[in-house]
């Protein structure tokens, strides 16, 4: 279940990498060749694939144990410690996850409420984007959560 | 505790939670929220974590990222790099270390191609480290020599990091380019002596080419090279003529890149949303980074740590060559824990008074701080170039063992950084030549 | 003493920061009376463009530059005013005019101020944005097919009404986009030549304006900071406002003055337009209004924007008259500015 929820969310991520590739390349064409421009198309790269791009793939970067740490000296710990740290590193991780997406979902809710946008020739909505970073985060922060649940359960089967 | 008390206390935890094994990103946005919690208060901390992951997402520079990888990931899957290795094997295999060195060289022509280090690095790493593991280098100096070509990528023109100083000291962005150039070359050298010695010391990690070349498969191997020739040249083509700018680039590359293997009948659905798929995530390992280091440097501004360090270097520079090497040990221990983005907004705008009051020339300068910044890139524990390898060798090499041998190189940087503070002439002689 | 956290994401050289933000930090911060210290953050390395105004609002910082036009969902009535960029005179009298007009004579403005959590204490003016390019352009037929550089919304409407194709590029890059021809003409300040260091790059620019940016507050105050002063240290702070105001717009006059020396030696060519392209501006300039008042009363929700505009006319006459002959004399200025609006402005209600 949450495995297909990440794997779903880093698909759209790759989705929006796709769309940045043949918006840009678009947007070279029509600038060159037609003597156009696509209205808003530093904006669309900016605030709506970065953010697709950064945010909605963590989830499933943390199910693949992808997300970068250093683990050399954590190894050279004995079993007992190095399982006190892990479980520590991890309510982190969920914690700061969490709560980025907790204020970032009310940052979003106050742009949807006034309807953010940036005025160029045609006016862009802005605050669509904004909900990319609560999505992304708090699915890394379920991720999170089913580990440390899991990881609990394994040490209560070791101890039985 | 006094703000700056405060800070220090957060590079100490920030330290001791990368070494804890707590994820990069974290270990920089923990202290950073419990940091400005400390100093000013609840809500400016809320505030900050609630603004400034979608505003450093956000930012179009950031966006040829993703695009280069693409682009490198498009050329490993779909095999289009294959004949290019091939043919410096064929070329190079009376080289001790000729693969690597090749590496360097591909990874100079990319970054004539791409502003950013990162980009540079991570393409590369894509698409070397497999073929240098193939030829039984250890994994970790494969790595290293993917981690240290990237950061020719700020050095040779065009380059972000120059722009930015540029834009800072009101000097010729295009000087600055011209400047890079030789000093940028002058590092590849140095990579390339490097894994030359290297590959007759420790034959262990860099073992030496035992096939028998002749000359007819040296020049039957040229002529699978095309596909990268062509997509080369299409990018660099397009950025000299205005076609496109070094930040579209990378959409460029990659989508010439899909025609090329279109056209070469090796693209499948399969290797497309694979490459795909693995952009995404490799954007979002990275730059989540840079998030978490764009929030250390906020929580660094408000502490005055850089403030104070570039204070320090002021105050003790009795002439223009005590100042120059007081900032080199400024930016390389900053250079330790914040990205160059950081480490330059935090101090160029203290030092560039300094640096104008004793009459450094600031074209030489930019340069210096692009090679201190470029180093930072590599060293420990925070480095983002070290990082982008660790995340595409997974489990074959740790941090650690990429680092060990990352040190030579970083001595070879350091001697180019003496040169080019003893010879300033090998920076300025270019851009006075050209006016 | 008090430590003030300020923000600016501009550079040391800046105009904002050379003209406003630094004398006025030198004044108020050497100031015994006041109490106040202050630590000045540049470049963006503590609030970028785009989160000054959060920064602000949150206490990251107590004072920031803020960019109205960035955010014309939090502020309809700057968003106004930057739509009506080509309506601005000189940058003197446009800075003292939007001021007087947003902090005396525009309560819809200032409620505005309050929803987005920041006290408003002045906006600059920027000089007159000229068209730079690589070649003669004069008429309306030299602009046809261009792409151009430009700032923004109404640029946008004027680049497309005179055949052109309006890009948008970021500053970074506005370097590397005239010197490789990705755009053909950049709409920017004389004074830019030397931020962005055309003088190698462009080789022309046609002396006429195409409006000013004024549609920012210099500096944005927290209100909680704002609250925490004394009446006397606001006092203080108002009593050097005018820096932010006039302080910053005579930078960006000298700033000019000096790139077009350097420009000129460089070979740059300064040209006239011709009467036709003059001509197109002025009706563009009429026609745009149309367009600036249904965006106004549609899109932004502005109540009465032809009242706001002819208060704004009257006040552009009025500094026009008081600036005329003392625009070499910024002390005169400031002091014309501080009696005309900051000594009207009540310390114990303004912001609260
Ligand atoms: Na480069
Ligand atoms: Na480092």
């Amino acid at each position: 279940m949450v495995q297909r929820l990440d794997t779903l969310l880093a698909a759209i991520g790759a989705a929006a990498a796709a769309l940045m590739m043949l918006h840009v390349v678009a947007e070279i064409f029509c600038r060159n060749v037609l003597g156009i421009t696509l209205p808003a198309t530093l904006e669309i790269v900016s605030l709506y694939y970065m953010p697709a791009l950064i945010f909605l793939p963590l989830a499933s970067v943390e199910r693949l144990a992808g997300h970068i740490d250093v683990s050399f000296v954590q190894e050279a710990f004995p079993a007992p410690v190095r399982r006190v740290t892990e479980v520590a590193a991890l309510t982190a991780c969920g914690l700061v996850y969490g709560a980025m997406g907790w204020v970032g979902l009310q940052e979003a809710l106050a742009k949807f409420r006034i309807r953010e946008f940036l005025m160029g020739e045609v006016a862009v909505p802005l605050w669509p984007g904004r909900f990319l970073v609560p999505i992304g985060c708090f699915a890394i922060a379920l991720v999170i959560a089913v580990k440390l649940a899991t990881l609990f359960r394994s040490r209560k089967n070791d101890a039985r | 505790m006094s703000p700056l008390e405060i800070g220090y206390a957060g590079v100490l935890a920030l330290v001791l939670l990368i070494f804890l094994r707590v994820p990069v990103a974290i270990a920089l946005i923990l202290p950073s929220i419990v940091g400005v919690w400390a100093i000013i208060g609840s809500r400016a901390s809320w505030g900050l974590l609630r603004s400034t992951p979608y505003e450093i997402g956000g930012n179009w520079s950031l966006s040829s990222i993703p695009m280069f990888l693409l682009m490198g990931y498009v050329c490993y899957h779909a095999r289009l790099t294959d004949g290019l290795f091939r043919a410096s094997r064929a070329w190079l295999s009376a080289l001790p270390g000729g693969l690597g060195i090749s590496t360097i060289a591909g990874a100079a022509v990319f970054s004539a191609v791409s502003g950013s280090t990162t980009a540079c690095a991570a393409a590369m790493g894509r698409i070397a480290v497999p073929e240098m593991i193939k030829e039984r280098y250890n994994p970790g100096f494969a790595a290293s020599i993917c981690a240290v070509g990237g950061t020719l990528g700020s050095m040779i023109p065009p380059s972000i990091v120059m722009i930015i100083y540029g834009t800072f000291a009101e000097v010729p962005i295009g000087q600055l380019f011209i400047a890079g150039i030789v000093p940028g070359l002058l590092s590849a050298a140095m990579f390339s002596l490097v894994i030359i010695l290297i590959s007759w010391l420790r034959p262990d990690i860099c073992p030496p080419s035992n096939s028998t070349v002749t000359w007819g498969d040296r020049f039957r191997a040229l002529g699978d090279t095309w596909p990268v020739v062509l997509l080369i040249a299409g990018v660099l083509g397009g950025i000299f003529t205005g076609t496109f700018s070094a930040t579209e680039a990378g959409a460029v590359g990659a989508f010439f890149a899909i025609v090329i293997a279109l056209v070469r009948g090796n693209l499948t659905g399969a290797i497309l949303s694979t490459a795909m798929i693995e952009t995404a995530r490799m954007t979002a390992t990275i730059l989540i980074i840079a998030i978490g280091a764009a929030l250390f440097t906020r929580f660094l501004a408000l502490s005055g740590v850089a403030t104070h360090f570039s204070e320090l270097a002021i105050l003790y520079a009795t002439s223009p060559l005590v100042l120059v090497i007081g900032v080199a040990l400024v930016y390389l221990l900053l250079g330790m824990f914040l990205d160059p983005l950081g480490i330059m907004l935090l101090t160029l705008p203290l030092l560039l008074p300094a640096f104008n009051a004793v009459g450094i020339d600031l074209i030489w300068m930019g340069i210096l701080v692009v090679k201190f910044l470029e180093i930072g890139l590599i060293t420990p524990p925070v480095g983002l170039n070290l990082f982008v390898m660790q995340a595409i060798v997974g489990r074959e090499a740790s941090i650690d063992r990429i680092a060990k041998v990352l040190v030579w190189f970083i001595l070879a940087d350091l001697c180019t950084m003496a040169l080019l503070i003893a010879f300033p002439s090998i920076v300025v002689f270019l851009p006075s030549l050209l006016g | 003493d008090q430590t003030v956290t300020t923000s600016v994401w501009l550079g040391p050289q800046h105009p904002v920061v050379s003209g406003g933000y630094q004398p006025f930090v030198d004044t108020v911060g050497g100031n015994p009376q006041a109490g106040l210290d202050f630590n000045l953050l540049l470049g963006g390395s503590l609030l970028g463009p785009k989160a000054t105004l959060s920064g602000v609002r949150d206490g990251v910082a107590d004072i920031g530059f803020v960019v109205m036009s960035y955010h014309p969902a939090e502020f309809p009535h700057g968003a106004l005013f930057g739509d009506l960029a080509m309506r601005a005179r000189g940058p003197y009298t446009t800075a003292a005019a939007v001021t007087e007009l947003t902090m005396l004579h525009c309560a819809p403005c200032q409620d505005e101020f309050k929803r987005n959590g920041v006290v408003y204490t002045g906006s600059y003016s920027t000089t007159p944005y000229y068209i730079i390019a690589k070649k003669e352009l004069t008429t309306p037929e030299d602009l046809k097919g261009l792409r151009m550089r430009t700032p923004g919304g109404a640029w946008d409407r004027w680049a497309t009404a005179v055949g052109g194709v309006p890009v948008n590029v970021p500053a970074s890059e506005v370097y590397e986009a005239i010197s490789r021809n990705i755009v053909d003409v950049g709409l920017l300040p004389i004074g830019d030549f030397k931020s962005y260091n055309l003088f190698d790059v462009a080789t022309h620019a046609t002396m006429m304006s195409v409006g000013t940016f004024y549609s920012n507050i210099t500096m944005a105050l927290n209100p909680d900071f704002w609250g925490g002063l004394s009446p006397e240290q606001r006092r203080v702070i108002l009593d050097n406002a005018a820096l932010a105001v006039v302080g910053v717009a005579d930078a960006y006059v000298k700033a000019d003055v000096e790139a077009e020396a350097t420009a000129r030696e460089a070979g740059v060519q300064f040209v006239e337009p011709s009467e036709a392209l003059v001509a197109q501006m002025n009706s563009f300039r009429e026609k745009d209004l149309e367009t600036v008042l249904q965006l106004a009363r549609d899109r932004y929700k502005v109540e009465d924007p032809e009242a706001l505009i002819k208060t704004f006319n009257e006040l552009l006459d009025k500094y026009d008259g008081l600036f005329e002959g003392k625009r070499d004399d910024l002390p005169a200025m400031l002091a014309i500015v501080k009696q005309e609006i900051y000594d009207k402005v009540d310390v114990d209600s303004y912001g609260f």
